[in-house]
């Protein structure tokens, strides 16, 4: 393996900020591409093509760079929500640009099933604090522009994206059509499984979701 | 470790689900006790007094073992919930049943967390497609029920019973974030700010899922 001269010791802070950034870029790829979900420090620095101890001068230490891939997807999740809605839009649509943004960051859906399960124990308060914090901001500014476009009471933008949000990592845990291959099974099978794929039933209820809210 | 005796081979249909039962059960305090990372075959075939090999006779491997304590909890929650349906109830009367049922049943949310990301890659699809039709079987008896006591119109039963079950799911998933340093709290305090705060959670969207099924006050 070859050392890339140029990673190690940033010597400014832009640079330390464009090396944490490769760092959490790549942990992504290599998280996307495992597939049992798993990774680790040394998988990331020979993709990157440096040591495991350049890693550690940038993140303490795993959980620490987990928070720090969290927050990112969160961040780069619901710039594409925002980016979706628009005045007017129908509730049906609200959903659907809800949905189709999670696609697009499938980490998110792991990452926050990853950090529940994993982190949550061994992290401490000093790097919580800011990852939840980072999350909290993007989130109520999305929460905001919700309420704006949907004409919702304050307030209820929040319930409703929590809602979201809650209804959507649930339905990710039992859906397998991602995981299987449907060819040579029958249509029985395949409709069986599709009641439990994470979109559909993700849209069923949001659907009666956002009748409640406005009933 | 002395070996059982007793358990060892089944003669009749009737003593084999026995034995599978009596594993399944020796697995679920596992479960409840340990992360998954930790749930070996070995630990458990100790607690049981038999052999790993013996296990085998039951269960292919830890995957089948762990669906079929999933649909387990799943049926047993379907049965409970049922059970303590009202005619005539408030929606919210409905929902705190509802979350009541799961969280008082720590196994199924434990599971259903490791489902299509571990342990069904771990089964046979044949497993994994019989545990989903009597997954469906069962969650269709239940969906009948809830349109009769909620007074729903068909279909919406299901779609309420699967809203309900994600946003707990979502909500328990969430709620083990760590905002508050449990640490510092002691264990059974702990539990409470937790399930607490995923009730709330819960309970805050199920409100909308319901009065969108039901046209009427939440309660």
């Amino acid at each position: 393996m070859a050392i890339r001269e140029d990673f190690v010791r940033a010597r400014s802070e832009p640079e330390r900020a464009a090396r944490r950034a490769e760092i959490l870029d790549v942990a992504e790829k290599v998280l996307r591409e495992s597939p049992d979900d798993r990774f680790s420090i040394s998988d990331i620095a020979s993709r990157i093509g440096v040591s495991k101890s350049t890693i550690f001068l940038y993140f303490r230490n795993k959980e620490e760079l987990l928070a720090a891939m969290y927050t990112q997807v969160a961040a780069a999740f619901f710039q594409r929500f925002r980016s979706r809605l628009r005045p007017g839009m129908t509730d049906q649509e609200f959903c659907e640009a809800f949905i189709d943004s999670s696609e697009e960051c499938p980490s998110l859906v792991t990452m926050r099933a990853m950090i529940s399960s994993t982190i949550s124990g061994s992290l401490s308060q000093s790097y919580v604090a800011p990852t939840f914090d980072a999350i909290y901001r993007t989130r109520t500014d999305a929460v905001a522009e919700a309420e704006e476009v949907l004409g919702l009471e304050p307030g209820q933008g929040r319930t409703l994206i929590k809602a979201f949000m809650n209804l959507m990592c649930g339905a990710a845990q039992v859906s397998v059509m991602r995981h299987i291959r449907t060819e040579g099974m029958t249509h029985e099978m395949v409709e069986a499984l599709r009641t439990s794929d994470a979109c559909v039933s993700f849209l069923s209820g949001a659907e009666l979701l956002m009748k409640g809210i406005r009933a | 470790m002395s070996m059982r005796e007793d358990f060892q081979r089944a003669r009749s249909e009737g003593e084999k689900t026995a034995r599978r039962e009596e594993i399944l059960d020796a697995a679920e305090a596992l479960v409840r006790r340990a992360a998954n990372d930790k749930f070996a075959i070995s630990v458990l075939a100790e607690r049981v007094g038999v052999s790993k090999s013996t296990i085998f006779l039951y269960f292919a491997n830890k995957d089948e073992l762990l669906l079929a304590l999933y649909e387990r909890a799943l049926q047993t929650f379907f049965t409970r919930f049922r059970r303590s349906l009202v005619r005539g109830m408030t929606g919210r009367e409905f929902c705190e049943t509802f979350i009541d049922t799961v969280l008082v049943n720590p196994t199924l949310l434990i599971l259903r967390a490791q489902l299509a990301h571990t342990i069904e890659r771990g089964v046979r699809l044949d497993s994994m497609i019989a545990a989903k039709q009597n997954i469906l079987t069962g969650g269709m008896a239940c969906a009948a029920q809830i349109e009769d006591v909620l007074n729903l119109k068909a279909g919406n039963g299901l779609r309420v019973l699967m809203a309900l079950i994600n946003l707990a799911a979502g909500a328990a998933q969430a709620d083990a974030l760590p905002y508050v340093d449990m640490d510092v709290l002691p264990d059974d305090v702990a539990k409470l700010v937790q399930t607490a705060e995923t009730r709330k959670v819960f309970l805050s969207g199920a409100e909308f899922v319901i009065t969108g099924a039901t046209g009427r006050a939440f309660g």
